[in-house]
C-alpha cells in the first residue's frame, strides 16, 4: 500500500516559507506529538504567531509541547504568541461544519496577528475532529483545496495532521493531493531563532546572513508597523553579513517620527559593518547599545 | 568611476625630494598656490613636516586642512574608500577643487603595507582625475629602494625631481591594480569545500571557524575573516559560475581562504577598491572584503576567477 500522501512533495516544516499548507499522517501518538512540536517551534523560532487546534485542553496541549522540549511555550502562551484551542471551542459540535464560517474565522485571525505585529500565523489542527464521517470526505477534501488558497492569500503556513489510523488509507490518499506538502522533520535546528518578548522587546539568536535576512526583515518591519520602539537583543548573534546588517538599517531608516529601533549588545563585527557602510548614522532612531 | 584612460587627466605627482628643507618648501608652495586660488587644501603630513609648512607659509596657512600622516596611512584601504565618499560628497555639493599634499613615511613599511599603499595612490589616480584633484605625494628619496621607486613611477603620472615635473615614463596604474595575482598557488595539502547554493554558506562558516580556532583564529579576527569569506562566496554564486569552490590552507603565518569560481571575474579591475555609492548591493561583497582581511587579492585563474583571504595565524 502506498504511503499516504506519496505524490506530495516532501516538505521540512523547518523551511516552510509563508503560503505553505502542509498535512501529515503520524501513525502514533508519539509521532503526532514530535511533528507538533517541530511546527510549533518553526513558528516561535521565526516570531510568528502559532494557532495550534487540538482535542486537548491548552494546558494539556502546553504540556505535550513542554514534554517535546519546545522552548518558551509558557511565555509565548502567556503572552498570546501561542494560541492552543480545542476543535469543540473552534467549531462547535462534531458534525456541523460551515467551511464559510471557518475561513472567517482563520481571516480574523490573521487580521488580529497582523495588528498585533506579527509576521504572520502558523496555523496546526489536529484533525480528528472530521474523522469518521463527521464531515463527508468530499467536503473535506474541497475545504483542504480552499484552505490552500487561502493559506498562500494569508501568508500563513498551515500543517494538518490526520491520524493515519483513525481516517484510514483511502481517505488519508485523498486529502493529501490538496496541501502543498507532506511534514517532514529534517531535524535541522532553526539558523537563526527570533524570540518575542514582552513589549517590543526581542532575542535574536543565530546566524543571519542573506539566506534568511528576508525573515528577520519580515518580523521586525511586522512589529515595526505597529507604530511602537522594538528592542533587539542580539548577544546570542553569532554571525551577521552585509544582508543582515542591510536589514536593521533599512528598518531603522524606514521608522515613523518618534518610534526607536534599538539594538542592544551588538558584537564588534556588527558595528563595524554598519560604520565601514556608513550607516552607524541614522540619529537617535537606530541605538546600536 | 571606471579605469579607463586615467593617465591623461590626473593631476597626480610624486616629490622625490633629496632634503628636509626640499620638502618644505616644495609643499608649502603647493598647498600656499593652493590656498591662493581657493582651493580646500589638505596637508597629511608628519608633526615636524606640518609645523615647518606652516611657518614657511606664514599668515595664508590659516585655511590649510592639517592631517596626521601616520593615522591616515594605518589603513590604506580605509583611506581609499574615505577618499571616494568625501569626493562624491563634494562634487553633490559644489565644493572648490581639492589639493591634497601628502608626506609618505615609508620606513618600516612591510611588503603589504607597500602594496596597500600603491594600490590606493593606483586607484586615486581614476577619483583624482575625474575630479580635478590637484595631488602632491612627496617621498624621500634617500629611501626609495629600486622596487618602491618602480611601484612610485608607475603609480604617478608626474614626477618632481630637481628642477620641476616630468612624466614618469613608467606611469601603469592599472598594472598595478592587476598585480593582485600571489605567487603561490594552494597547498597541496589545502582542504577543499564545494558551494552551491546560499543555504551552504552557514556550513561553509562552521567549517571554517573550526578550522581557524584551530590555528588559533579566534574572535574579533576570526569574525571579520567569516564576514568576509561569507560576502566573497555569496558573490561567487550570484554573479560567478559553477562550480564554485572554497580552499583553505596555511602559509606563511596566515590562514587563507581562497574562493573560486569559472566565471569570467570582474568587469573592471577597481571593483572591490571603492565603496560601491548608492543603495545596491553589488560589488560591495569584494569591497567589504577588502576593508576587513589583512590582505585580500582578486586574481584571473585560467580559466576562471579566484578571491583570495588571509588572516595573519597568532604569534608568528
Amino acid at each position: 500500500m502506498p504511503t499516504p500522501g506519496h505524490e506530495t512533495p516532501a516538505r521540512a516544516m523547518q523551511l516552510a516559507t509563508p503560503g505553505e499548507h502542509l498535512c501529515s499522517f503520524p501513525r502514533t501518538d508519539a509521532e503526532r506529538r514530535r511533528i507538533a512540536a517541530v511546527f510549533v517551534r518553526a513558528g516561535l523560532t521565526a516570531a510568528r504567531k502559532v494557532l495550534y487546534l487540538s482535542d486537548h485542553s491548552s494546558e494539556a496541549m502546553l504540556a505535550i509541547l513542554r514534554g517535546e522540549g519546545v522552548d518558551g511555550v509558557d511565555d509565548a502562551h502567556r503572552s498570546g504568541q501561542l494560541l492552543l484551542m480545542d476543535f469543540a471551542s473552534r467549531y462547535g459540535p462534531r458534525g456541523v461544519f460551515s467551511a464559510e464560517s471557518a475561513e472567517g474565522d482563520y481571516r480574523a485571525a490573521a487580521a488580529v496577528a497582523r495588528d498585533e505585529g506579527y509576521p504572520g500565523l502558523h496555523i496546526a489542527g489536529e484533525m480528528d475532529w472530521f474523522a469518521r464521517g463527521a464531515v463527508p470526505l468530499e467536503e473535506l477534501v474541497a475545504w483542504e483545496r480552499g484552505c490552500t488558497a487561502l493559506t498562500a492569500d494569508l501568508g500563513a503556513v498551515g500543517l494538518c495532521q490526520y491520524d493515519r489510523a483513525l481516517f484510514g488509507p483511502a481517505a488519508c490518499a485523498a486529502v493529501a493531493p490538496p496541501h502543498t506538502g507532506v511534514a517532514e522533520d529534517d531535524g535541522s535546528s532553526p539558523m537563526a531563532v527570533l524570540t518575542r518578548g514582552p513589549a517590543g522587546r526581542f532575542s535574536l539568536a543565530g546566524e543571519v546572513d542573506a539566506s534568511n535576512a528576508a525573515a528577520l526583515a519580515r518580523a521586525l518591519r511586522a512589529r515595526l508597523r505597529t507604530g511602537e520602539s522594538v528592542e533587539l537583543d542580539v548577544t546570542g548573534l553569532e554571525f551577521a553579513d552585509l544582508a543582515a546588517v542591510r536589514v536593521l538599517r533599512n528598518c531603522a531608516r524606514d521608522l515613523a517620527p518618534g518610534q526607536r529601533l534599538v539594538i542592544r549588545k551588538a558584537p564588534e563585527h556588527v558595528r563595524r559593518l554598519l560604520d565601514l557602510m556608513g550607516w552607524g548614522d541614522l540619529g537617535a532612531r537606530l541605538e546600536v547599545l | 568611476v571606471t579605469s579607463a584612460d586615467p593617465a591623461a587627466l590626473s593631476h597626480h605627482r610624486a616629490l622625490l625630494y633629496a632634503s628636509r628643507d626640499e620638502l618644505v618648501v616644495r609643499i608649502g608652495d603647493f598647498v600656499g598656490e593652493g590656498l591662493q586660488a581657493g582651493d580646500e587644501t589638505v596637508l597629511t603630513a608628519t608633526p615636524a613636516t606640518a609645523a615647518g609648512v606652516r611657518e614657511h607659509l606664514g599668515d595664508a596657512s590659516r585655511r590649510l586642512i592639517v592631517a596626521h600622516t601616520e593615522a591616515a596611512y594605518a589603513d590604506p584601504m580605509r583611506m581609499l574608500s574615505d577618499l571616494a565618499v568625501r569626493l562624491n560628497g563634494r562634487r553633490e555639493a559644489g565644493a572648490p577643487r581639492l589639493r591634497l599634499a601628502t608626506e609618505l613615511v615609508t620606513d618600516g613599511w612591510t611588503r603589504q603595507k607597500t602594496r596597500a599603499v600603491m594600490q590606493f595612490e593606483a586607484v586615486a589616480n581614476v577619483l583624482y582625475a575625474a575630479e580635478s584633484v590637484e595631488a602632491l605625494c612627496a617621498f624621500d628619496a634617500s629611501a626609495l629602494g629600486g622596487d618602491l621607486l618602480h611601484d612610485v613611477r608607475r603609480t604617478h603620472p608626474l614626477i618632481v625631481e630637481g628642477d620641476g615635473d616630468a612624466p614618469s615614463g613608467a606611469f601603469d596604474a592599472t598594472a598595478e591594480l592587476l598585480a593582485e595575482r600571489p605567487a603561490t598557488g594552494p597547498a597541496l595539502d589545502a582542504l577543499r569545500f564545494p558551494i552551491q547554493a546560499e543555504a551552504d554558506l552557514r556550513p561553509l562558516r562552521a567549517y571554517v571557524r573550526a578550522e581557524a580556532q584551530y590555528q588559533g583564529v579566534g574572535g574579533e579576527s576570526l569574525d571579520r575573516l567569516l564576514v568576509a569569506l561569507s560576502e566573497v562566496a555569496l558573490n561567487a554564486l550570484r554573479h560567478g559560475r559553477p562550480p564554485q569552490t572554497v580552499l583553505i590552507w596555511t602559509s606563511r603565518g596566515a590562514l587563507v581562504c581562497e574562493v573560486r569560481d569559472a566565471g569570467p571575474g570582474l568587469p573592471d579591475p577597481l571593483t572591490g577598491f571603492l565603496p560601491p555609492l548608492g543603495d545596491r548591493d553589488d560589488g560591495r561583497g569584494l569591497w567589504l572584503a577588502r576593508q576587513l582581511c589583512d590582505v585580500m587579492r582578486a586574481y584571473p585563474l585560467d580559466p576562471g576567477f579566484a578571491v583570495r583571504l588571509e588572516t595573519a595565524l597568532p604569534g608568528r
